[in-house]
């Protein structure tokens, strides 16, 4: 007993005896009402308003000149024919598809976005993707630290309102950046409701009410491993500890008042909402449930139906009712499901033959009743609701010089346009990009960034 | 009914993490060891890195560890089971940018320095998994040894093989599923689960 290996056995057989595993089976978390210490424990209390307000003075001056001068360089900057392709193909559409359109998400603000831009890091690597519209996205991800005290990483948001064809900067919560919902302390995740009003979260909850300028921790009394945006609510699920399961949570976009929603119970994730539309997986004794929720009242009560495959993470996209779709891990591999009756009953594309294999690592995203993307290493587009399946084409920019090898994150604004953020050379975290498709997923070009 | 063995070394997988859960330590030794050689060799195939290959394989059978409860039988090996967790495991460090240790992280589990006498022994462990897996891949008819091969080893879509092949995907997937029950006989006629 004296190398690793054998260190790690009897380590790992010792907490056995003890009982290691079963301590913590016992002491899943209970539902209770939201406690008052702050989620994670690591976010910084707000800056003092006076401090705040003469700092964001200073740094308005900096940033008015940094603006100009990046609004320059990108006016000037040459266009490579995917990114023009993209961008092309959007201003030709954005005549005819509206942003308040079934598939859209959330509904822009007719606001111009009032925060103050701060310079685009080299190399920036999206990993979050948020968007109220065909034009105006915003990406997060990792930055240099730039305040005392700071501890990296830390993030950065950049935000475009021309869709891709040039980006700014804004401030992130001045927080620990995350890779995941799943980790103990800062954000991983972004998501925007309008110009104004957005929210960084997983595993804690940041949100900002005037477009980025400032971000304050918001206290729900757990961790935010979901959330999601739609007709002014924003919904998420709020966990205790390490937990996969705990309650659905809904505020006002405009304003941090977040309430639990009693009807669904214990929830797990796989959350979705549009319009009223909630649809959500139970939870189970901390983990994940056997039900699919739905609700159509935003909330205020929920339809319970057999999870495609239950006791295992789903995700439910629907574009219009009464549709709904799941992509769902069924051990080593994943699959997708299709359902036309509210989520009642669910029809596997594997079963059917036509779609394709899929590790449990696949990301999906439905850009219609009829058209979904999913994959990992290759992507596939369903245009049948899932009986066929058609390899999708990736573009590249003629400056990189490495393939995509995997997809961390699909995700539709509308039933043309949608957005991939794809590991280019090898799967690490700085080699995130984005693609965007005009043509509801059939290719996927690069989005060059600053 | 008969009493189990005391050896618990001829305990099917099913009942060890039966006993894990119960907090059987002799239990949890003999099916860490029974798997460790597949799982090693898993991940040094697809890291590359012995130091990397063994602090996940430390991850994914304290993960092994918390789930043994929750296992439910699909077969006289939980080898697929082990293998799967060892998968999610390692995606998820690649999509973190890091070696997963959420599991350990729950269980209170210490760091384990690891030395560069260590990787010498990890090497061969993992050479003994490779070895055991190949010399099943390699006794099998040569349409399922390709199809295994190309679908379980080199994970390459079903199209694809069956196009490379000339046959349906159909056919394909009946061959892989006829070679993987193939070792699976073999695996349980030698009781080396």
């Amino acid at each position: 007993m004296n190398d690793y290996l054998d260190r790690v056995e009897a380590q790992l057989t010792e907490l056995t005896e003890r009982g290691a595993h079963r301590r913590l089976r016992a002491r899943r978390p209970m539902l209770g009402p939201a406690r008052s210490a702050r989620p994670g424990g690591a976010s910084r209390p707000p800056r003092r308003r006076a401090e705040a307000l003469a700092f964001l003075a200073g740094l308005a001056v900096v940033a008015a000149v940094v603006a100009i001068v990046l609004v320059n360089v990108h006016g000037s900057t040459p266009h490579n024919n995917a990114s023009s392709a993209a961008r092309s193909a959007t201003e030709s559409t954005s005549t005819t598809t509206t942003a308040s359109s079934a598939t859209t998400r959330t509904l822009p603000s007719a606001t111009a976005p009032t925060s103050i831009s701060i310079p685009i890091p080299a190399k920036f690597a999206p990993q979050s993707f948020t968007a109220v519209g065909e034009l105006t996205w915003w990406l997060l991800g990792p930055a240099p630290c730039t305040f005392a005290g700071e501890t990296p990483p830390c993030g950065e948001i950049l935000r475009t309102t021309d869709g891709g064809r040039s980006f700014v900067g804004i401030e992130a919560p001045r927080a620990t950046l995350s890779t995941s919902t799943a980790g103990t302390i800062g954000y991983s995740q972004l998501r925007f409701a309008d110009a104004k009003n957005g929210f960084a979260f997983g595993p804690s909850l940041y949100a900002t009410h005037n477009g980025g300028v400032s971000w304050s921790a918001v206290d729900v009394g757990g961790a935010v491993r979901d959330l999601e945006i739609s007709a002014g609510e924003a919904y998420a699920v709020v966990t205790a500890g390490a937990s996969n399961a705990g309650r659905l949570m809904r505020s006002p976009v405009g304003r941090d008042d977040w309430t639990a929603l009693s009807a669904a119970g214990e929830v797990s994730g796989g959350l979705w909402v549009l319009g009223r539309e909630v649809i959500v997986q139970s939870g189970s004794g901390g983990g994940f449930g056997t039900t699919v929720l739905v609700s159509v009242n935003g909330g205020a009560s929920f339809g319970r139906h057999p999870a495609p495959s239950p006791g295992l993470p789903c995700d439910f996209q629907a574009q219009s009712a009464p549709v709904i779709w799941a992509h769902c891990a069924t051990g080593t591999e994943s699959g997708v499901w299709f359902s036309s009756d509210f989520g009642a009953n669910f029809v596997s594309g594997q079963r059917a033959g036509g779609a394709p294999p899929l590790p449990n690592s696949a990301v999906f995203a439905a850009a219609s009743n009829t058209t979904a993307v999913v994959g990992y290493q290759q992507l596939y587009r369903t245009a049948d609701s899932g009986a066929t399946y058609t390899p999708v084409k990736i573009t590249q920019s003629p400056a990189a010089d490495s393939q995509v090898v995997a997809w961390a994150y699909l995700g539709f604004t509308n039933s043309t346009h949608g957005i991939g953020l794809g590991y280019v050379g090898s799967v690490a975290q700085a080699n995130e990009r984005p693609f965007y498709t005009t043509d509801a997923g059939q290719s996927y070009h690069l989005v060059p960034l600053p | 009914m008969d009493p189990p063995p005391r050896d618990r070394r001829q305990w099917s997988d099913s009942a060890l993490l039966s006993a894990i859960a119960a907090r059987d330590g002799t239990a949890f030794a003999v099916f860490y060891r029974r798997h460790l050689p597949a799982v090693l060799a898993f991940l040094l195939r697809e890291i590359g890195d012995p130091e990397a290959a063994a602090d996940l394989a430390a991850e994914v059978f304290a993960a092994v560890l918390l789930s043994a409860g929750r296992y439910s039988e699909q077969g006289p090996s939980a080898a697929p089971w082990v293998i799967g967790i060892a998968r999610n495991k390692l995606l998820m460090s690649f999509r973190r940018g890091r070696v997963e240790a959420r599991a350990r992280r729950r269980l209170g589990f210490q760091a384990v320095a690891l030395d560069d006498g260590d990787l010498d022994r990890i090497a061969e462990v993992a050479d003994g998994g490779r070895g055991r897996l190949a010399a099943l891949v390699d006794e099998l008819p040569e349409d399922e040894r390709v199809a295994v091969r190309s679908r379980v080893l080199d994970e390459r879509p079903y199209s694809e093989i069956a196009t490379e092949l000339r046959c349906s995907e159909l056919v394909i997937r009946k061959r892989v599923s006829r070679g993987l029950a193939r070792m699976r006989d073999q695996l349980k006629e030698t009781g080396s689960t």
